[in-house]
């Protein structure tokens, strides 16, 4: 350890006397606290007007007096009042639970007595470049503060300390032995630029970036309120992921996510980004009041957008003007109205809006659809002689017996399609009819029907389509429909129902329900569970008295869907008749009736030819063999297409909502002014805001890049700052406002937000310019003294340790074990081992965790699905936030449930054994192994004294299991990863319980 | 003397990494946080929330309306129920709906209690009744947050967190604030871990949930092949390698952890001792009316006692089942029958263990039902319900036989001596010996409370013992 040395001590309390005393960081907390809650920003609640966050409000005479005469402590109220020693008199008053300290009343007397001078809050100022040497700017800074204070940093740590240190901070887990000796054997001088640029490129950078960005933005899957089921977001998780292994600029990272779907030409990116306005918790709750929804929507994304972009927390003026800073209640309002263009239910299930194949599905798709076309009969027919003349030949044969043709059911003809404003009926290749445009919540869809012959039953259909949200359901909601009502007109007049049939009822639903005549009842087919949505619905009807259609004539149909469940509409069907009383659904459907009609015409006309040509084509057995190999394709093709992933994005409405200044939050007075969307006033001026029209997401976007915006680029970069020592260098992370914490090194903060600007918002860069700087390198170790006299390291003068997040906890444990999944990037979220029952509280519906399978078990953990009620309880031990709200600063705890976690739940025991048997597999003795298992988890070489403790409890345990060889096999049994090949179970038993010992070891999950 | 104390177990158990080091710093500058407690001492040490989830009827339980009862089938007045929030019954015509139970006096104060409490009517004298309760979320979700954390804005620390935080603990081998639930009676609403999060107080604060099955705390049980011997060898060879870890470098976060494998350890086994009702005698099982290992609430009331007999500070009792939209006559004497007598046995056996005087027991829901019928027909039920409600408390401070505040003779508001639930969060702090204006705690630069910034909250006097 080096000697430091003090000339006088770092705290501002003993600088009081010598110099002058700073506004920002010892004078402007000290009113910010004790007095603005009564005398500051916020009117409603200022007391006696006075108001003191302002030179104006403190100078102000009073009527022969004023708070705050600079220069004259004994004529300044302010002193009088704070000194006071009658009750009557004191500030701040008894009632306010706050008094001021000596330290800080001599404070506030020095402050005045050097003139009381004002300045505007730090954060609010505009951000400055200072000079420093190129290449050493961090250090520079951060030399200069420890010359100030007259200490000096610690030395470098040591390179495997070094290593480490920056594969967890830039990858979330350990180097691997490998990795440790490579470097540790790179003795040229750029070793550590090249370690740093090998882990900048490694993909586990990106998962890494993005635990930090996804607990800003509240990413999760399911929506938090109520029954808090789940919401199709992951790819925009994927996203940000790609985002920081691609360097995407944080210009386009913010633009992206606020208004991507606002683009021109938005890219499936872009989109995918747009997801992140959909983030917010939501509810589906019956008896939950839209409007009182909207208006906790509204707060949601204004609490988010401003602290995620910047480092503010507009969300306490939802109610009043902010106590501590220049937010007012309108600024709120306004920030919430840029909100308005979201598509959105109020309350009610969230459906995903946009589909987002892989590349792999979108190339598989493109390529399907080129085989269908060009493979289809009709390009057969075109293209090879041989074919078509074979199919002439069944063509002949076929107009010869076509007129023998008997079947039951012919396909309806269609037209006149009817539905309500804004949803779209159109008719389909394969004569169905396909609903598209705004899902109705009730609906009755009406259609003429021809068919020429005898209709004694009429036949509906319905049929799934690739495009609806629930793959494989009925309807565009959650995949079920009710038909409540059924209606055939022949001109005018009511034909009656008698009968209906269907070939498959939702319990309480039955077929008889759609032609009762109630509006409350009706027919449905459970397509909203997985069970229900298999193949197609059929119901047919039955005529009282059969009628017979001519050529022109038609009926008219309707089908209603008026049920309470909004949007349970057949979303794509088709319809049938026959001649028949007796209903047979399985009797296959035949030519419609103009086939017949063409093939019974004693003379054709041109187009009857062509239909029959047409048709005819459609059944030839000539083309069964190409028709079979299409279908097949067509069946692939639809199962790409609804296999692939769906997520919530944006999705502007042309209309947007109203939003009011509502008074005190109260959603339920409509008697405040409508709020167009605004950026906070009191920033307006320096940020040039001028929007003509109504502003948008996108302007909001880049207004929060704007060069002038002072908080954006000093919020990220302080955030930045903590991920690679710990701590901002503001210290409240999440707060950059009055009640933060004056910056430790406000010039480098400056430095670094100007650079990652000018530097073109470049993530990367700065974290190279973090990692590259002798600071970052600086050991862990705190001697007494400095503990003593910097317990929170504002100077920077070591390096910070602590324990890793959750995620990276569970993510070393399985790398250790060999048997974390980490080639692929992205995808659905994963379900790995979690207690039973552990949702047993969720509702509506009661649901299982439904465990992964295979390789999903061991994927890294930012996969895991995230519950908002329930978080996987080992996650929510390692405090992994529950992701309703923006978190900035992970707690660090140091609790029980951590030891029973690391001690007890599957997927750390799993992870001991195999990890133990890693250990067994290497060369040498059982210290050899042991050895090796030390440095493979510390990334040092093991002490005498560590390795006689794992010899001590594998000797113990080899003995115990050899004893109980049962108990060696029960102990294996722990998940699903096989026990070692040629280990016998006492052996990897006893192994397992070492690597127990050492996963367990706080060196294993800390970084230092 | 408290004071002293207090700071010192704070210190002790705050080794939250720079959290503690800047607490550390906040202490070496004199910068002690304020002194929270109250001027007289504290009547209770330890809180037992029976937590009646879905918002049971005042009207069938607490809150008599024999007025009510004449209007049964007439329209509701909209003079009362103009521009108010209403759940489901939005849009539909308002009927009265009259006491679908009789009730009578009890006990020498002559509390009005319904008929389907006969065993909460052989103590009226014990309890305190409050029939003036509101709150200001209508939802279940929301009006659970709201009833625990004074605020539906999720993120915040529940009461149980904050008494932890404000008092400690008082046992070595079990958690501080435990959580346990049932189920029966009435449609089971969610219930979100969230009721029972720390939010920004320190994770240790929060809540643990006890379960029925399978291990009673999330893998309290050891790993299949590891016998506790075993495991306590695991546990001294990973301390062995930790105390070696820190004898190099020095981190106070290392000497937590080693005391945390040691707490973990002693759980192992504390927790099913408790769980373990062997020791129980026939008697009081059948006091109870409790089957062990059923996780009824009857059994959870037995376990709350042993909780509580072994210095668990805050327990709250879930059970889910009040929600009766519909069927409100026969739910309520439904579910009134499974917590009824347990609720009651609960209090004796704290009086005959001479617990019950520095033991609070609350029973009471995060909202009440509309005195307007729902759904209609042969069997109606009523509507989530939050300007007027009832609940009772009893032990720790609180009067017996009192009945305090009162709704309209709808049922409807709460018209005197309102309880807001900030003024009942300020009335248990207060019983616990903690001022709630001066219980802060520093989040995003603010000073919060459970009672919120809004000021005007009150302290319930009138039931004080």
């Amino acid at each position: 350890m080096i000697v430091r040395q003090f000339l006088f001590l770092f705290l501002v309390v003993t600088s009081v006397k010598a110099v002058e005393v700073d506004f920002q960081r010892e004078v402007r907390p000290i009113l910010s606290d004790k007095c603005f809650f009564c005398h500051g920003f916020d009117p409603e609640t200022r007391e006696a007007d006075l108001r003191l966050d302002t030179p104006e409000g403190a100078y102000e005479d009073l009527g022969g007096y004023a708070a705050v005469v600079p220069g004259k402590v004994e004529e300044s109220e302010l002193y009088r009042r704070i000194t006071s020693k009658k009750k009557s008199e004191i500030m701040p008053t008894p009632e306010s639970h706050k008094s001021l300290s000596a330290k800080e009343i001599e404070i506030l007397k020095k402050w005045i007595e050097q003139g009381a001078g004002y300045e505007e809050h730090w954060a609010y100022q505009p951000v400055k470049k200072e000079e420093a040497p190129e290449g050493e700017e961090v250090d520079h800074f951060i030399t200069e503060g420890w010359e100030k204070s007259e200490v000096e940093g610690s030395e470098q740590a040591d390179k495997a300390t070094l290593i480490r240190r920056l594969s967890w901070d830039l990858r979330g887990v350990p180097p691997t032995s490998e990795e440790t000796e490579a470097f540790l054997n790179d003795s040229s001088p750029e070793a550590w630029s090249a370690q740093v640029e090998r882990f900048l490129a490694d993909p586990k950078y990106g998962e890494r970036m993005a635990v930090w960005w996804l607990d800003l933005v509240r990413y999760a899957d399911t929506i938090g309120y109520h029954s808090d089921n789940e919401m199709k977001v992951s790819p925009y998780r994927d996203y940000v992921i790609n985002a920081f292994n691609t360097n995407k600029s944080f210009d386009d990272f913010t633009i992206e996510q606020l208004a991507g779907d606002l683009l021109e030409n938005p890219t499936l990116e872009q989109k995918v980004a747009s997801g992140y306005n959909r983030l917010l918790q939501t509810t589906e709750e019956g008896g939950a009041q839209e409007k009182e929804y909207r208006a906790i929507y509204a707060a949601d994304r204004v609490r988010n957008v401003s602290e995620v972009w910047l480092g503010s927390t507009i969300g306490c003026a939802q109610c009043h003007d902010h106590k501590y800073d220049p937010f007012t209640a309108k600024d709120f309002h306004a920030m919430a109205a840029f909100f308005d263009d979201l598509k959105e239910a109020g309350i009610g299930k969230r459906r995903p809006n946009l589909i987002v194949p892989t590349a792999e599905e979108s190339a598989r798709v493109a390529q399907l659809k080129k085989e269908l076309e060009s493979g289809s009969v009709e390009a057969l027919v075109k293209r090879d002689p041989q074919f078509r003349a074979k199919i002439e030949a069944d063509r002949e044969r076929w107009l010869a017996e076509g007129k023998l043709i008997e079947t039951t059911w012919r396909m309806g003809s269609l037209s006149d399609l009817k539905a309500p404003n804004g949803t779209k009926l159109k008719i389909q290749k394969d004569g169905s009819v396909l609903e598209s445009g705004k899902v109705p919540d009730q609906a009755s869809y009406g259609f003429q029907l021809r068919s020429q012959g005898t209709v004694a039953a009429i036949r509906v259909d319905a049929m799934t389509d690739p495009s609806f949200a629930e793959p494989g359901g009925f309807s565009r909601s959650n995949g079920n429909f009710v038909l409540t009502g059924v209606e055939v007109k022949q001109n005018d007049k009511t034909l009656k129902l008698v009968k209906a049939e269907a070939n498959f009822e939702q319990k309480d639903y039955p077929a008889s329900h759609a032609i009762d005549g109630k509006k409350e009842t009706g027919w449905a087919v459970g397509g909203h569970t997985r069970e229900g949505r298999k193949g197609i619905r059929q119901i047919a009807f039955v005529l009282k008295e059969p009628v017979t259609l001519s050529g022109e004539e038609s009926l008219t149909v309707t089908l209603h869907f008026q049920s309470k469940y909004k949007g349970h509409t057949m979303a794509r069907f088709a319809v049938a008749v026959s001649g028949d009383s007796k209903v047979d659904l399985k009797k296959p459907v035949g030519p419609p009736a103009e086939i017949m009609a063409a093939l019974e015409a004693p003379e054709r006309s041109a187009e009857q030819e062509t239909l029959l040509r047409k048709y005819h084509l459609q059944i030839s057995p000539e083309a069964a063999g190409v028709r079979n190999k299409m279908e097949a394709l067509q069946a692939e093709l639809e199962k790409v297409q609804s296999g692939m992933r769906r997520m919530l994005v944006s999705e502007a409405i042309a209309e947007p909502r109203v939003t009011r200044l509502l008074h005190r939050g109260n959603w339920m007075d409509e008697s405040g002014e409508v709020v167009m969307p605004a950026v906070p006033e009191f920033l307006k001026e320096d940020t040039s805001w001028e929007i003509e029209g109504r502003a948008s997401r996108l302007d909001l976007a880049k207004w929060i890049l704007h060069e002038k915006n002072p908080l954006t680029a000093r919020s990220t970069m302080n955030r930045l700052w903590r991920i690679f020592f710990g701590r901002g260098l503001s210290g409240n992370v999440t707060d950059l406002g009055g009640q933060g914490q004056v910056p430790s090194h406000p010039e480098l903060l400056d430095w670094l937000s100007v650079d990652f600007r000018e530097g073109g918002w470049d993530f990367k860069r700065m974290v190279r310019k973090i990692v590259m700087s002798e600071a970052y390198q600086q050991r862990s170790e705190v001697d007494s003294l400095m503990r003593e006299k910097d317990p929170a390291n504002e100077l920077i003068a070591r390096q910070g340790r602590w324990r890793v997040e959750a995620e990276f906890v569970r993510d070393s444990a399985l790398q250790l074990a060999g048997i974390l999944k980490d080639d692929e990037l992205g995808g659905e979220s994963v379900k790995p081992y979690q207690p039973d029952g552990f949702w047993q509280h969720l509702n509506f519906p009661k649901r299982t965790w439904k465990q992964s399978e295979g390789d999903d078990l061991y994927r890294r953990s930012l996969y895991t699905f995230w519950c908002r009620s329930f978080l996987h309880p080992s996650m929510v031990a390692f405090d992994a936030p529950s992701r309703e709200e923006c978190s900035a600063e992970r707690a660090r705890s140091n609790i029980p449930q951590q030891a029973l976690a690391m001690l007890n739940d599957p997927i750390f025991v799993e992870a001991s054994r195999v990890f133990g048997a890693r250990l067994a597999q290497q060369d040498g003795d059982v210290r050899a192994k042991i050895a090796w298992g030390i440095h493979e988890a510390f990334s040092r070489e093991g002490h005498e004294e560590e390795i006689a403790v794992l010899e001590q409890i594998y000797q113990a345990q080899k003995e115990k299991f050899e004893n109980e060889p049962e108990e060696a096999k029960a102990f294996l049994s722990t998940g699903n990863w096989p026990a070692p090949e040629g280990l016998s179970p006492e052996e990897a038993a006893a192994w397992g319980q070492v690597g127990r010992v050492i996963l367990n070891a706080y060196e294993t999950t800390s970084r230092f | 003397m408290f004071e002293t104390t207090n700071r010192r177990t704070f210190l002790n158990q705050s080794a939250v990494g720079i959290g503690a080091l800047a607490l550390q710093k906040q202490l070496l500058a004199g910068e002690l946080p304020h002194g929270y407690h109250t001027a007289g001492p504290a009547k209770a040490k330890r809180v037992i929330f029976l937590c009646m989830a879905g918002g049971p009827s005042h009207l069938e339980t607490l809150d008599y309306k024999p007025t009510l009862a004449k209007m049964d089938g007439k329209p509701m007045p909209e003079s009362i129920t103009k521009g108010q929030p209403i759940a489901q019954l939005q849009g539909k015509p308002l009927t009265c709906l009259g006491p679908q139970w009789e009730f009578a006096k009890y006990g020498q104060s002559g509390q009005e209690i319904s008929s389907q409490l006969p065993f909460l009517s052989k103590m009226a004298d014990d309890i305190a009744i409050v029939r003036s309760m509101t709150t200001k979320q209508i939802n279940h979700d929301p009006a659970h947050t709201f009833m625990n954390c004074g605020t539906q804005i999720s993120g915040r620390p529940c009461m149980g967190s904050w008494i932890q935080y404000g008092l400690g603990s008082e046992t070595k081998d079990l958690p501080g604030f435990v959580v346990l639930t049932s189920v029966g009676g009435g449609q089971n609403q969610p219930l979100a871990s969230r009721q029972w999060h720390s939010g920004f107080l320190p994770s240790k604060y929060q809540g643990v949930r006890f379960h029925s099955k399978g291990d009673p705390v999330l893998y309290v049980g050891n790993p299949k092949g590891v016998a506790r011997g075993d495991q306590r060898q695991v546990i001294d060879a990973v301390n062995a390698l930790n105390e070696i870890r820190n004898g190099r470098v020095d981190d106070p976060e290392i000497e937590t952890k080693i005391s945390q494998y040691e707490m973990a350890f002693r759980m192992q086994a504390s927790v099913p001792e408790l769980v373990d009702l062997k020791g129980e005698s026939k008697e009081t099982l059948e006091m109870y009316g409790a089957t062990p290992g059923d996780g009824s609430f009857a059994s959870n009331c037995l376990l709350a006692r042993r909780l509580a007999e072994r210095g668990v500070r805050f327990i709250q009792l879930y059970h889910r089942g009040w929600d009766h939209h519909g069927g409100v006559k026969n739910g309520v004497a439904k579910t009134a029958k499974l917590v009824d007598q347990a609720s009651w046995a609960l209090v004796q056996d704290l009086k005959q263990r001479g617990m019950l005087e520095d033991t609070l027991v609350i029973w009471g829901g995060e909202f009440g039902r509309t005195p307007m019928s729902q759904g209609g027909g042969a069997n109606p039920g009523r509507d989530h319900h939050i300007k007027g409600f009832s609940l009772w408390m009893a032990g720790g401070g609180v009067k017996g036989g009192v009945t305090y505040g009162s709704t309209d003779d709808f049922g409807y508001n709460a018209v005197e001596n309102e309880v807001t639930v900030h003024d009942f969060h300020a009335t248990m702090l207060h019983l616990l010996g903690i001022d709630h204006h001066k219980f802060t705690y520093k989040f995003q630069g603010l000073d919060m409370k459970l009672t919120g910034v809004e000021g005007g909250v009150k302290i319930v006097k009138d039931i004080l013992a």
